[in-house]
């Protein structure tokens, strides 16, 4: 119906829109303007088991999910919010209400429109099945999920939550809108649609080979088309490779387009950088990870503050950013990531590479050397087979030995890492990442909360406990206010500096390297995980 | 008439004896399974995170919250009545995804077989006469081709005839940048075959040319070939007409065995190719600890290997007359 008026309406101006168009099309007809057409390939590692986003959310599967999805915002490349199936939204003063107008020109892949009965639908009944949504998202409880109309959707919370619009927007778990009508009245982990996606994305789903590709093709009915007709890229896909080298070796000649940074060996970056083909892309860090070393407040000697403190002051950061990121990274100084400026704390307790410190830390300790130079001997737990732990390792136990410490290092492969240090936490110290991102308040207090010293993956592992650090927890997401938040994030990575449940090793880096022939591939601080709504073939 | 009776008794029979085999492989790789650390529950939380209730939900739809003899019971009975179970990670039917990777692995394996077969056991009987030169070059191949990793040469075949030289693709079994159809299709696939199923013969082709070699050598010396060169037969008709089919016994023997070890370096070759295939679908299954999968596989690959030798007694008794099974 709708559009029917608008035709009639153009009717009356086409032919002058046609005679403006040609004059414009004449005038700038050699300013770089995109062009349609090209096939884009982008490598993933493993295979799915699905693609619903609120059964997996993996690093692998993410960017696949995003081609399909919508979020009702997006974010760009400095982490504003944009307007993605809302095209506005408005926050309460008290920090209670958030109000979203939502695009009139969506439809689903299927041709259904789409309407804010699909937000509501989604946020009251398929959201809260995901387990990554936590006990933040309660729909009835601690959230009310409303649609005044069909084109707007309004939040109405119990207490300030901060972090809402972060969640909101992020991709990563996020509350991608599914189509109601495919959805109402089934069991969503059973639903075939699971495996043949209908969305609203710029992308369409065509077909899945299993152990081969995922091939979608350009939605031309896309809402966000805008003026030049979005998305440019006619065939997406996503192929399987799951050996390192081979994905290099495919990019190198041409025969993928893409690969995400976790997927790119650091040892090959030297040699990227040389290929006049590649881009090195270092922008798209908003969900940048910390690895860290994990340390067992439970076992003696690591339970020893002073202990833990000497390991920092010999572990000589900067010399594991040469070594093995060949210098492709930066040290981490905290727990929150330095490009989380609002609460990124520069001041905390620093440890610069002393072994003086360290020798004397642990003999006021009561560790003397004993026979050989050694001190006591620790197990170091890594994952064998993820990127360079292995090698982080290596340097790490070389320097430990140099205090005394004797490091023995057990390396398992994943499950079995997993295993003995989420579940048994039969570790004393071991190499593991975390994410800061969308929020610290949603990567951190997992680790930090003493109510999270569970026995379940990325949560308060080491046995971490401070009162005011729960405190704090406690409070700094209610706080309307930014200003206040970041003075308790301050407070807290002072506590946590000092006590060392965790000792940040280094700011993973961001290095996701495409062909040099597309344009416009990364302007979200999403990265690896933004759609390729934007990205064309240069001439 | 009667003949064919006593081979249908004897393969019967042979079938009947696997029934045991198998039921101790299940049983052996069972065990073997869930004693390695860490179950897929763990590897499918680690992911992201989890809480101990979501876990134990987990557990408890895999049926992992049961004693492991309970577990072994109630899986042997279901594949009894061939089901062989759900995928945990893939949460897919586990016959259904081995046999949609079977046809990729064969047509790498068939292929890589033919090749390394053909090619080693005419090598071999060309390169039979006792030369010195000859005897250093088959001890240098042999301890090349015996000694390249699947890994290492399958990465070089790559730089040199994908990466430098253009020849072939890199990874896959299909062209994605333009998606043929048609006799196109086929011909695009053929093309991605190529390096995968050379990485895969070298080995071969270095067992089968050192086996018929030195069988050839074996056979050369016999009565019988002094016999036909006394009688003034030609060179190339003794080689070929005389030894061969006598040297050539014992590669038959080679090849069933070879199945078992083909399918077990399909793990390597698949991954470096990313060739859609079951040693593909091995390596996921063992790090993600997918029980089902696993076992699934291990079955279908010891049936496969008792197959491939039953039917290489056949063979053996169709071209070698001394043996006949009653």
């Amino acid at each position: 119906m709708k559009n029917r008026s608008l035709i009639s309406q153009k009717k009356v101006f086409l032919p002058f829109i046609l005679l403006l168009g040609l004059v414009i099309l004449v005038t700038f007809a050699d300013a770089a303007t995109p062009r349609h057409g090209g096939t884009f390939i982008f490598a993933v590692e493993g295979e799915q088991a699905n693609l619903n986003p609120f059964l997996i959310s993996t690093s692998d599967v993410v960017p696949i999910q995003v081609s399909l999805f919508n979020t009702l915002l997006t974010q760009d490349l400095k982490a504003n919010f944009v307007p993605s199936l809302a095209e506005s939204y408005s926050v309460s003063a008290d920090g209670l209400t958030y109000t979203f107008r939502l695009v009139k020109n969506a439809t689903w892949h299927d041709g259904k429109p789409f309407s804010s009965a699909d937000v509501v639908y989604t946020l009251r009944e398929l959201y809260p099945q995901n387990p990554r949504t936590g006990s933040w998202w309660k729909p009835g409880a601690n959230v009310v999920v409303e649609a005044p109309d069909s084109n707007t959707v309004v939040l109405k919370l119990k207490q300030p939550y901060a972090p809402l619009l972060d969640l909101i927007a992020y991709p990563t778990a996020g509350p991608f809108i599914l189509p109601k009508h495919l959805y109402e009245g089934t069991d969503m982990k059973k639903n075939p649609y699971n495996s043949k996606p209908i969305g609203t994305g710029p992308f369409m789903f065509k077909e899945w080979v299993i152990g081969s590709h995922i091939e979608m093709v350009r939605n031309p009915n896309f809402f966000g088309r805008g003026k030049e007709g979005k998305p440019y890229i006619d065939r997406l896909v996503f192929r399987l490779i799951p050996d390192p080298a081979g994905r290099m070796l495919a990019l190198k000649k041409g025969d993928v387009d893409f690969v995400p940074y976790n997927a790119v060996p650091f040892e090959e970056v030297p040699e990227l950088r040389k290929d006049p083909n590649l881009v090195i892309d270092t922008r798209g860090a908003g969900g940048s990870t910390i690895k860290y070393l994990f340390i067992n407040l439970r076992n003696a000697p690591v339970s020893n503050k002073m202990v833990r403190q000497a390991m920092a002051y010999a572990i000589d950061k900067k010399k594991i950013v040469d070594l093995v990121l060949l210098g492709e990274g930066k040290d981490a100084k905290s727990v929150v990531t330095s490009t989380t400026e609002w609460a990124f704390n520069p001041k905390v307790p620093a440890y610069p590479y002393s072994l003086e410190r360290a020798n004397a830390l642990l003999d006021k300790a009561g560790y003397p050397k004993g026979a050989g130079g050694i001190r006591f001997k620790i197990r170091l737990s890594c994952i064998g087979g993820r990127g360079s732990d292995i090698q982080i390792a290596e340097v790490m136990r070389d320097q430990l030995k140099q205090v005394g410490i004797d490091a023995q290092i057990v390396s398992l492969d994943r499950a079995a890492f997993s295993d003995a240090l989420f579940m048994r936490w039969d570790f004393d110290i071991a190499i593991q990442q975390a994410a800061t991102a969308p929020d610290p308040m949603v990567g951190l207090t997992r680790l930090l909360h003493s109510s999270n010293i569970i026995k379940a993956a990325l949560t308060n592992t080491a046995g971490f406990s401070n009162p005011e650090v729960d405190k704090l927890l406690d409070e700094e997401y209610k706080q309307v206010s930014r200003e206040k938040r970041s003075a308790m994030w301050y407070r807290i990575q002072e506590i946590v500096m000092d006590e060392l449940p965790y000792l940040p090793i280094y700011e993973q880096p961001v290095l996701n390297v495409y062909r040099a022939v597309w344009a416009d591939t990364i302007t979200s601080i999403y990265g690896h995980n933004q759609s390729r709504e934007h990205a064309y073939l240069k001439k | 008439m009667i003949k064919m009776k006593a081979s249908t008794w004897y393969i019967g029979g042979r079938l009947l004896q696997a029934i045991p085999l198998i039921f101790w492989v299940i049983v052996i790789n069972f065990l073997i399974i869930h004693l390695a650390p860490g179950d897929p529950v763990s590897f499918l939380a680690g992911e992201y995170e989890s809480t101990p209730e979501s876990m134990e939900a987990m557990r408890k739809e895999f049926g992992l919250d049961k004693p492991l003899i309970t577990q072994l019971g109630v899986y042997l009975l279901k594949v009894v009545q061939g089901d062989l179970g759900y995928s945990m990670r893939m949460k897919k039917p586990v016959l259904e995804l081995i046999l949609s990777r079977v046809p990729a692995t064969f047509l790498l394996m068939g292929t890589a077989m033919l090749f390394s077969t053909v090619l080693g056991v005419l090598l071999g009987a060309m390169y039979s006469r006792r030369s010195s030169l000859a005897e250093n070059a088959t001890t240098f191949l042999a301890i090349a081709g015996y000694s390249m990793p699947a890994f290492w040469l399958g990465q070089i075949l790559l730089i040199i005839f994908s990466l430098h030289l253009g020849w072939f693709p890199s990874q896959g079994m299909m062209s994605m940048r333009v998606r043929e159809t048609g006799l196109w299709a086929v011909l695009d696939t053929l093309h991605h075959l190529v390096l995968p199923a050379l990485t895969w013969a070298a080995y071969h082709v270095t067992i089968i040319f050192r086996l018929t070699r030195s069988k050839m050598l074996e056979t050369l010396s016999q009565d019988f070939i002094i016999t036909a060169r006394g009688k003034g037969l030609d060179r190339r008709a003794i080689l070929y007409r005389h030894a061969l089919p006598n040297a050539i016994l014992p590669v038959v023997t080679v090849l069933g065995v070879n199945v078992g070890f083909m399918l077990a370096g399909s793990v390597l070759v698949e991954t470096v190719f990313a060739w859609p295939g079951m040693g593909r679908l091995m390596f996921e299954a063992v790090s993600a600890r997918d029980y089902p999968v696993l076992l699934g596989l291990f079955l279908v690959i010891s049936v496969m290997v008792v197959l491939a030798n039953l039917v290489t007694d056949i063979v053996y008794a169709l071209i070698d007359p001394r043996v006949t099974y009653k």
